[in-house]
């Protein structure tokens, strides 16, 4: 549906479009699917091999009532295959798809609950949670620079993984028997990784060495956003709706590692030995700034109802959605790649009610298809001697994903 | 008293013989669907147990849990429950550890802070009809301190500390389970516990224009193990019912693994630093329990296996090298003991009014030290003397005796359905000596004070 | 499938062992866009035949000031011309070798390839030649390798249709004039580069600063203004303005090349966004407390003509008295080379020094030096 579903939502997604709707479920629904996107992202013709993200989405709504208001408790997780979340800083001239390399490879964890005080109001809310990583190395002893594997070195670990949690709220209001209205806010989001490593030993009892690395940086940044969306029964059979988010992309903060280095390697008396030459103090590191806008994304989408009996539904759904790039052009030392893009999707659902022996519910089988044109676009560095110079980048990704829902 | 507070009336008897067994390939499933969801759990529970009556019952529940919390004590027992019920609470906890060398004074401790931590449960009987009516249910507990997720504090070893006990407290605990009432007085269960370790890497290095470059990655990966419960219950005479428990929980190990390699940072040969440690870690479990439960009482006699003699310690080289090519430093090999917690807990129910269930608790566990009596020295480095030294592994710790005790009060429909339970803990450390190789003995002993407050509605 | 038989051996064992995901490292890193020339890391053991980071060395033959010629666009062979000692029982000067790597680091005749030695193509023989060549820099023109090289009375040129066997011409093609003031020393250490126009342009060093000059033949050069906004012909590269110690930021270093700039290695390109780049490595110089220091740096131009601007960084340096670069790039990289101190430090001599960018990339080690020079 081209993401627009901020006022359409009546299953487990709804945890991430809009909770509020989360009220309008009518049965207890448990989601599993499993979704795939694919970077085909290139710099000069060459592809960059951008990490895919691929993982299991996990959905829960669970409908009831406390004192006669209905009341709904959902659930959602995306785990993805490999990891729970990476952090990655680089250095800031490095080439990066900004928005793409890194960012999403995350799980996304949130709980909310939601209320239907009144027939035509939902009101919805819960939180995200993540955790940041802040932690001191110590280490101790001799480095042995004529036998590294001989240096008699030992460490200590104050390590933390930080909770983090973010809020998102929603409101869905009805508009008669055809129409919805929402809005969606959710919080900013970001990990922190600031590590402190702390090295003071001896260097082969030639001379001493204090080597205090500290190294902190934000990652996964997700601005705040606030979705507004509408939803409209065009016909018994046929649904359109659109949807307005707003990204606050100005408040960016890029993943570039803030290095600062203390360096004290005493020169041996006798000088050092052949073929050795010590580190200098490093400069530190000066973060420019990257910059970016805030966008407005439209989203659309119609879900055309192309089976409608007792006990089958088939649907087709399609969308369009355009992302305008937030990030400004790249011509001086920082090299943040990011294209405008244009986004068709294509879905498919089949529903059926069986009537056994032992479930009366409803299973749900939905399948989409995204793909993602970026409009290619050359940057043209202002400075000659710059390390990485011109570059043309351009790119594609393609999302294909299923989720099996069963309603009791 | 609520509809899952009922103990086995509805099923027992004529009717549920009238059941049909389920198929074996449906526990199978039901297992293998629980293991793929991928959930979690970690030390706290292992320490002061989890859940609104468990904690208050001296950690016992293998065999008479009824709701979310038997996602850690027994996830088969998930099957009891009868109503959706979402669970808010706190927990806290404080550590007064102490200990003393030989001549009676204190060791300076690494500072340890108080455990505040809040508790989400929710309990969903999956609605089936049929022969599946009532049968199946899911769960899921998740439990973190207030501002950690996991605590990983791993220091040298000379540093006079309790390992075992107050850091270990400080993680996240999510679990999920999915329990099945197959008939015939059995139930099965499963799920999976889940704890985020660290990886990563830090290459430092300078390039032609002095500036230091860095590429630091650091990932959270998510760490496994499977929990399995099955129960058996028949009735006894009166209304009472007797319920034998057993419970197999796997090792779940949280590492910190960070690798530091410097040595692009000049001509400088600098080993590559390997910065590990176990953060967190649970021992495999096999806990048994049986429990007489009537509608008034429930009385739960049981004993926890821990299997710590797998635990490899805190501590890894920084120097990875196999021993016999390198002289790196290596960390002290500790024999740590597989021990056996027995466990007791009694509730009282009664209703001073027909809308309103109350329930007194109480409990008493003894959990034996894994840590040996006698423990090896350490090697270090010294800079003052320029050599490599013994150090003393000034590890602590002693068994525990555990009381607690409890409470709740349980509204029922057409009040508004809500549950209060509460509980504290004791846990008394027994005084205890502990042998240093290269230093004089030490002395163990303190206590920890738990308490926590649950608030659940059934919706 | 019989359940009774498979589950207990294969499936319930695997239910009660605990896992965790992989946390594989990630990609998004390769085929980054470059301009090719660094920040260069030098190589090192694990991807060198002989002793890192030296490709070409030899403790007698004192290899050094060399010249890179790309034989391949997609693999990193290359040909390179240096400057050797060739010693007799009486006299010694020096020549032109020629050697050859298919992977850009195993030379043929290095130390370690035992039983060969490069091929001498070149000997100071003319009169004007005062038994003294250097700098030589090679390129592929016109079907032939062209040889630009610094003698006492100027730049010479020879040629070879084979890259071996050299003609040279009669006379240098391209001497100081004494109306350019600032080219106070003979033109020296060339640098000759194809431009898509067809043109040939000339770098060469004299005076601490680098001139450019611009040929449509390859013999015939004339000067190219490096600021056309004074009347007087200009060096396209001077050396950078001195900081004070006081403006320098905590950790900042001053510029590496205040007192002169020498030996330029030019390779334009053009970018993707179809322009012009010129690309000039060059040797940098600074006085300090301990002697002179040098490094190597990189200055470039949008365009054919007009001054270069350089990165206040240098692309490669290791304190060890590094000059003469000569780099080239193909697919998979870059590759510079340059000389340095080699040997035990009482008693150093040149040889040519490998690096590569980007500087994150990992070479695979090589199994045999090349086959023939």
């Amino acid at each position: 549906m081209g993401g627009a579903s901020t006022a359409d939502s009546a299953d487990p997604s709804a945890n991430y479009y809009n909770p509020a709707a989360l009220a309008s479920v009518r049965a207890i629904q448990i989601s599993l699917g499993y979704f795939r996107v694919d970077h085909h992202l290139s710099i000069n013709g060459q592809d960059n091999h951008v990490d895919p993200v691929k993982g299991v989405n996990v959905g829960m709504a669970v409908p009831g009532r406390v004192l006669g208001v209905p009341v709904a408790f959902g659930l959602a997780l995306h785990l993805p295959d490999d990891r729970v979340s990476r952090v990655r800083a680089l250095r800031q001239e490095q080439v990066r798809w900004e928005l793409y390399d890194n960012r999403n490879q995350r799980l996304y964890l949130a709980a909310n609950v939601a209320i239907r005080p009144v027939h035509w109001l939902e009101i919805g809310g819960g939180l995200s949670f993540m955790s940041s990583t802040r932690g001191r190395l110590d280490i101790t002893g001799q480095a042995n620079i004529f036998s590294t594997k001989d240096s008699t070195m030992r460490h200590e670990v104050d390590a933390d993984l930080t909770s983090i949690r973010y809020p998102q709220f929603g409101i869905r209001a009805h508009l008669g028997k055809r129409g919805r209205v929402g809005l969606t806010y959710r919080g900013e989001f970001q990990l922190g990784l600031d590590l402190k490593a702390r090295l003071d030993g001896n260097i082969s009892s030639i001379t001493t060495a204090l080597y205090d690395l500290s190294t902190s940086s934000v990652n996964a940044f997700l601005p705040q956003q606030i979705a507004l969306g509408g939803s409209y029964d065009v016909t018994a059979r046929v649904r359109a709706n659109v949807d307005l988010t707003w990204f606050n992309w100005s408040a960016y903060i890029p993943p570039v590692a803030k290095l600062d280095v203390v360096l004290d390697i005493p020169a041996p008396s006798g000088g050092w030995p052949a073929g050795i030459t010590p580190p200098a103090q490093p400069a530190s590191t000066n973060i420019v700034p990257i910059n970016m806008s805030d966008r407005l994304v439209p989203h659309l989408g119609v879900e055309w109802h192309a089976v409608k009996e007792r006990r089958l539904d088939l649907f087709v759904r399609g969308g369009y959605e355009f992302a305008k790039s937030p990030i400004p052009e790249q011509k001086g030392t920082t090299n943040y790649v990011d294209l405008d893009r244009h986004t068709a999707s294509l879905g498919l659902g089949v529903a059926v009610r069986p009537r056994s022996s032992f479930y009366r519910g409803e299973l749900k089988l939905d399948t989409h298809f995204q793909w993602s044109e970026l409009v290619a676009h050359t940057t043209e560095k202002d400075e000659p001697s710059d390390f990485v110079g011109d570059f043309r980048a351009s790119g594609r990704i393609i999302n294909f994903g299923t989720t099996l829902t069963v309603g009791f | 008293m609520s509809r899952e507070d009922a103990p086995v009336r509805s099923q027992s008897g004529a009717r549920r013989k009238a059941l049909t067994p389920l198929p074996r390939a449906w526990a199978l499933f039901a297992a293998l669907f629980v293991c793929a969801t991928r959930e979690a759990v970690a030390s706290p529970e292992d320490i002061f147990s989890y859940g609104p009556r468990s904690p208050s019952m001296g950690g016992t529940g293998v065999s008479h849990s009824r709701d979310f919390e038997a996602t850690y004590t027994n996830p088969a027992l998930l099957s009891r429950m009868r109503d959706r019920t979402f669970t808010l609470g706190y927990a806290s906890a404080t550590f007064d550890l102490a200990a003393t060398k030989a001549d009676g004074t204190r060791e300076t401790l690494i500072p340890y802070g108080p455990l505040k931590s809040s508790v989400i449960g929710l309990g969903l009987p999956l609605p089936f009809i049929g022969p599946l009516r009532n049968r199946i249910a899911f769960g899921m507990a998740f439990s973190t301190p207030i501002n950690v997720i996991v605590r990983g504090r791993i220091v040298y070893p000379e540093k006079a500390q309790f390992p075992l006990l107050p850091d270990r407290a400080q993680t996240l605990a999510i679990r999920l389970g999915l329990g099945v009432d197959v008939g015939y007085g059995f139930r099965v269960g499963a799920g999976f516990a889940a704890l985020a370790e660290i990886v990563g890497s830090v290459v430092v290095a300078t390039d032609a224009s002095g500036k230091v470059g860095s590429r630091v990655e650091d990932q959270l990966v998510a760490t496994y193990a499977p929990t399995f419960g099955l129960s058996y219950e028949r009735p006894l005479h009166d209304d009472r019912v007797l319920r034998v428990g057993a419970v197999f929980r796997g090792a779940l190990d949280a590492r910190f693994a960070i690798d530091i390699d410097a040595s692009k940072l000049s001509s400088l040969p600098i080993p590559i630093l390997n910065i590990s440690g176990s953060a967190q870690y649970d021992p495999m479990q096999i806990a048994l329990e049986a429990a007489v439960e009537s509608p008034s009482s429930v009385f739960a006699l049981g004993a926890t296996y821990k299997q710590w003699s797998s635990y490899g310690g805190l501590l890894e080289p920084t120097i990875v090298c196999p021993p016999d090519e390198c002289k790196a430093l290596r960390p002290p090999v500790i024999g740590f003991r597989d021990i056996v917690v027995p466990r007791v807990g009694v509730e009282y129910r009664f209703e001073p009014h027909p809308h309103v269930a109350t329930a007194l608790r109480a409990g008493l566990a003894y959990e034996m030290s894994p840590l040996p009596g006698t423990l090896p020295a350490s090697d270090a480095y010294s800079p003052t003397s320029n050599s490599l030294v013994r150090v003393r592994t000034a590890y602590f710790d002693s068994d525990r005796m555990v009381l607690t005790i409890g409470g709740g009060v349980a509204l029922k429909r057409p009040l508004l359905p809500l549950k209060l339970d509460a509980f504290a803990q004791l846990h008394h450390l027994l005084p205890r000596t502990i042998e240093f190789e290269s230093a004089s003995s030490g002395r163990a002993s303190g206590t920890v004070v738990a308490a926590g407050v649950m608030a659940g509605v059934s919706f | 499938m019989n359940w009774s038989i498979y589950l207990p051996k294969y499936a319930i064992p695997w239910l009660f062992l605990s896992c965790a995901t992989l946390g594989t490292e990630g990609e998004g890193d390769r085929n980054l866009p470059s301009a090719g020339v660094g920040p260069f890391r030098k190589l090192d053991g694990d991807e060198l035949l002989g002793v890192p980071p030296f490709v070409f060395a030899d403790s007698f033959a004192h290899y050094r000031e060399p010249s890179a010629l790309s034989l391949s666009e997609t693999e990193p062979d290359v040909a390179l011309y240096a400057v050797a000692l060739k010693r007799t029982s009486t006299t010694e000067h020096d020549v032109f070798v020629r050697s050859r790597a298919y992977d850009g680091r195993s030379f043929y005749g290095s130390e370690g390839d035992s039983g060969h030695a490069p091929a001498v193509v070149l000997e100071p023989t003319l009169p004007w030649e005062a038994d003294h060549i250097a700098s030589p820099s090679a390129l592929s023109y016109k079907g032939e390798v062209w040889l630009y090289y610094a003698t006492p009375a100027g730049i010479a040129l020879a040629t070879s249709s084979d890259g071996l066997t050299f003609k040279k011409r009669d006379n240098p093609i391209f001497v100081r004039d004494a109306a350019v003031t600032w080219e106070t020393d003979e033109p020296h250490a060339p640098s000759v580069a194809l431009f898509p126009d067809g043109t040939l342009h000339l770098f060469y060093g004299s005076g601490g600063a680098i001139g450019e000059a611009i040929s449509s033949d390859g013999v015939t050069f004339s000067r190219l203004d490096g600021d056309s906004s004074t009347a007087a012909i200009d060096p396209v590269l001077t050396p950078a303005t001195d900081i004070a110690p006081s403006q320098l930021a905590a950790g900042q270093k001053p510029p590496f090349d205040t007192l002169r700039v020498d030996h330029p290695a030019a390779l334009p390109r053009t970018t993707a966004a179809e322009r012009l780049h010129v690309r000039v490595l060059y040797t940098g110089y600074r006085s300090g407390e301990g002697g002179t220091a040098s490094a190597i740096g990189f200055a470039a131009r949008y365009g054919d003509r007009g001054r270069l601007i350089r990165n206040n960084a240098p692309v490669f340096s290791v304190d060890k008295h590094e000059e003469a670069p000569t780099f080239f790039t193909w697919d998979g990289g870059a590759f510079l080379y340059v000389h340095h101190d080699a040997g035990p430090s009482s008693a150093p001599y040149p040889a040519v020094a490998g690096a590569f960018a980007p500087a994150n990339g990992r070479l695979q080690k090589p199994l045999v030096f090349s086959d023939r020079p």
